[in-house]
């Protein structure tokens, strides 16, 4: 009998033993996701600039006879004309036969997104009436426009605002994304009207990267506006955007990497703007967005979501 | 900031938060509430049922052995005076059970017998009572020595005339002072075993005894027995799974693996006859299951708080604080122990025989479920851990088990019976809810070791 109570016993405490139970995390330091650190310099290959790759779009491609004058047209009523014996090399050698022209248009908040190109000037902010990036090449060869000859842009624009000027960009610059636009010197825009449509006509004397703009109103009040996000989005991997609702002008914020936020100084006072924020982490997208109006050192807080990239490319062009 | 800085300011931000009540919250708690209500009531009907049936059957088996000790107590001074009687007798006649040479004794011519009755004892008088009964039912066997006749010429007289018709008795129990036999006269008094045939009749009380005109008919009561068993059963639960979704069930399967368990309860039974077995109780039951989490790619949230200070285009610098949640990734190991607590009601039949040291019985029936309970964390349909308790994954109430058992019984002594049993629980319905990913049966296969206690010696 002892035997039988033996086992009983045994077996309640074998049953009766609380079991530890365990929730462990281990945090994997490779993974992108666990990098919250803000960067003073951002390389090339940071995820934020990857952000920029993966949504820009091709380039729309014609050619022409380098010795006559040729008018090439492109989509969205875009034409192009060029002189004859235009081009040049870089040496300064003229060039023969036929050439390549490849065309970037920017015509909408989300095409200045796409292609990390804010309105500003340095740090005055610009309002667009359409920006392009021509390329003429010939056999991959970048080639010059002559000196004293023009290229002259002419597309569509139901806004069409004499104010306008031309505006060349500027890579050279040590910024955000190495560029600005910088006010042609002598350059000139014709407005032109056919009936209910009309647009610009803009004379260039550079291929590459060409804008329609005019400087915002100067009298408005300015002031900072900031955007703080989770800790997981840094200026690393994240990209913030103000995008005026009023006018075709798209900024991109500045980093403070010391308190972790994205700003924007001299922010005309009352614009409706809304605030953009592109993250790449890992292979995720995250989109965020806040719509706000410009008040005194407003500040902006987002909360970012995981987005497919076809979401994100049709929340851009929705912009 | 340290912890009390952050606690301070959820604290401040959530003091006055109050959630929003659902409209029909009242509604479905009424609901659960009525049904439990019910479920109690049944069960209480049931159990008053059981315990008046049983009752009925207890106490009537009483009355009736009332009604027999009664009987037997109105007999018994007829019995005593007969036993007053002989103990008046001198001669005592030696009672020999031990060898059949001495069962029969031939008494030889002019031999007096003398038999001395051993008046006092009880014992002895009984042995008288079945001497009669003996020559009473062995009515072939030649016994010559005497009959009422010669008894009474001998001139003895009872006062109880009815047991004046135990005339083969006379050779005992009417005897006078002295019994003489004539010469050549055989007397064989054969004492056969049938004592122990006879006390084996009077225990059993299956007898009618026809004493004067009354008869007394004792019967065997339907309930035979009553006792009560405490037990404790190590339990090993088998747990059959099913889903429409073959992803989810992978994961279920290798997430979860049953662990060994246990029952304990506590049953009244009666032993109807002298085989069949009624039992109901109460049981509770723990089903243990490891619950073994992995995932590589896990993201967990942490709330931070980040201070930032900010200026203004004064040049001023404001300080804002930001609460927000940290995505951190990595590896999730949760290791949880489930519980499936269940208040059970086994209502058992079984049949039972045996020797009175040993006995075996197998038993079936129905075990009810009250109310289960869970603790522990379950996957959910997007394979991530949840409480088991939430949502109503698993039904509270998990309807009836069929119970089958094989029970091995040893007497400890009058009272106590050590005993063992091994059964299986086989779940009639699923325990999962309706809009679960999956459906979920655990079956149990136990051992019980308990003890018997039987209100009837």
């Amino acid at each position: 009998m002892n035997r039988y109570f033996s086992v009983i016993i045994i077996t309640v405490i074998f049953i009766s033993c609380k079991k530890e139970a365990s929730d462990e995390f281990l945090l994997d330091l490779n993974n992108p996701l666990n990098d919250t650190t803000w960067k003073t310099n951002i390389l090339a290959d940071a995820p934020v600039n990857k952000i920029f790759e993966m949504l820009s779009t091709p380039s729309q491609t014609g050619s022409f006879d380098a010795k006559r004058d040729y008018s090439v047209h492109f989509n969205d009523y875009l034409q192009i004309k060029f002189s004859g014996n235009s081009c040049k090399g870089d040496g300064g050698e003229s060039i023969s036969g036929t050439v390549k022209v490849e065309v970037e248009y920017l015509k909408t908040r989300g095409d200045m997104i796409r292609f990390k190109r804010s309105t500003t000037s340095y740090d005055r902010i610009l309002e667009s009436g359409g920006a392009f990036n021509i390329k003429v090449t010939q056999n991959g060869r970048r080639l010059k426009l002559v000196p004293d000859k023009v290229m002259i842009i002419k597309y569509r624009n139901s806004k069409a605002d004499q104010q306008m000027n031309v505006f060349y960009g500027d890579t050279t610059v040590n910024n955000l994304d190495n560029f600005t636009w910088v006010p042609a010197d002598s350059q000139r825009i014709n407005t032109w009207r056919d009936g209910s449509i009309s647009g610009y006509e803009l004379f260039c004397k550079r291929f590459n990267w060409i804008n329609c703009d005019k400087f915002t109103d100067t009298t408005k009040p300015r002031t900072t506006v900031s955007a703080i996000l989770p800790v997981n989005f840094t200026n690393n991997n994240t990209a913030v955007y103000l995008v005026f609702k009023d006018m075709l002008s798209v900024v991109r914020m500045y980093a403070n990497v010391t308190n972790r936020l994205f700003y924007f100084d001299n922010v005309p006072a009352n614009s409706k703007v809304t605030v953009v924020s592109i993250s790449k982490i890992g292979d995720n997208i995250y989109l965020g967005t806040k719509e706000a109006t410009i008040t005194r050192n407003l500040v902006v807080k987002l909360s970012p979501d995981k987005k497919t990239k076809k979401e994100v490319d049709d929340y851009i062009n929705s912009l | 900031m340290t912890d009390n800085q952050f606690d301070a300011f959820f604290r401040k931000k959530l003091v006055d938060y109050s959630s929003q009540v659902p409209g029909d919250m009242w509604q479905r708690i009424k609901q659960r509430k009525d049904k439990e209500r019910r479920i109690i009531i049944l069960l209480a009907l049931l159990l008053l049922t059981v315990g008046g049936v049983t009752s009925y059957f207890v106490f009537s088996g009483k009355q009736q052995n009332k009604e027999n000790i009664t009987s037997s107590l109105e007999q018994s001074p007829r019995e005593n005076d007969h036993f007053v009687n002989k103990d008046k007798i001198d001669a005592v006649i030696i009672t020999q059970n031990d060898t059949d040479e001495k069962r029969e004794i031939n008494l030889l011519p002019e031999n007096n017998i003398v038999v001395k009755n051993r008046a006092d004892s009880d014992q002895e008088n009984y042995t008288m009572h079945q001497n009669n009964k003996s020559v009473l039912n062995k009515p072939k066997e030649n016994i010559k020595a005497s009959n009422a006749a010669e008894n009474n010429e001998n001139g003895i007289k009872f006062s109880d005339p009815p047991l004046s018709k135990n005339t083969p008795d006379s050779l005992v129990s009417n005897s006078s002072s002295q019994v003489t036999s004539k010469p050549n006269e055989d007397i064989s008094a054969k004492q056969v075993n049938q004592k122990k045939s006879l006390l084996q009749k009077d225990s059993l009380s299956k007898n009618e005894q026809s004493v004067g005109t009354n008869t007394i008919t004792i019967k065997e009561p339907i309930i035979n027995n009553l006792f009560l068993e405490v037990y404790f059963s190590p339990d090993i639960p088998i747990s059959k799974t099913s889903s429409s979704n073959t992803a989810y069930l992978q994961h279920k399967d290798s997430t979860s693996q049953m662990q060994l368990s246990y029952t304990a309860g506590v049953k009244l039974g009666a032993l109807l006859g002298r085989h069949i077995l009624a039992k109901i109780g109460f049981q509770y039951s723990e089903i243990n299951e490891q619950f073994n989490y992995t995932n590589e790619n896990a993201v967990r949230t942490v709330p931070v708080v980040i201070q930032r200070l900010l200026a203004d285009a004064t040049g001023t610098i404001r300080v804002v604080l930001d609460t927000s949640n940290l995505m951190q990734a990595g590896t999730q190991y949760k290791l949880t122990y489930n519980h499936y607590k269940s208040i059970d009601v086994p209502i058992l039949i079984g049949y039972e025989t045996g020797s009175d040291r040993f006995k075996a019985a197998i038993n079936t029936g129905v075990i009810l479920n009250i109310k289960t309970s869970y603790s522990g964390d379950v996957l959910d349909a997007s394979l991530n851990p949840v409480d088991i308790g939430l949502n109503n994954i698993y039904k509270s109430n998990t309807g009836v088990s069929l119970h089958l058992g094989l029970s091995l019984a040893t007497r400890l002594n009058n009272s106590f019976q050590l005993f063992t049993e091994p059964y299986i629980r086989y779940r009639l319905s699923n325990m999962t809810g309706t809009y679960e990913p999956f459906k979920q049966k655990i079956n149990v296969g136990g051992l019980s070791f308990g003890l018997r206690y039987n209100f009837k010696k």
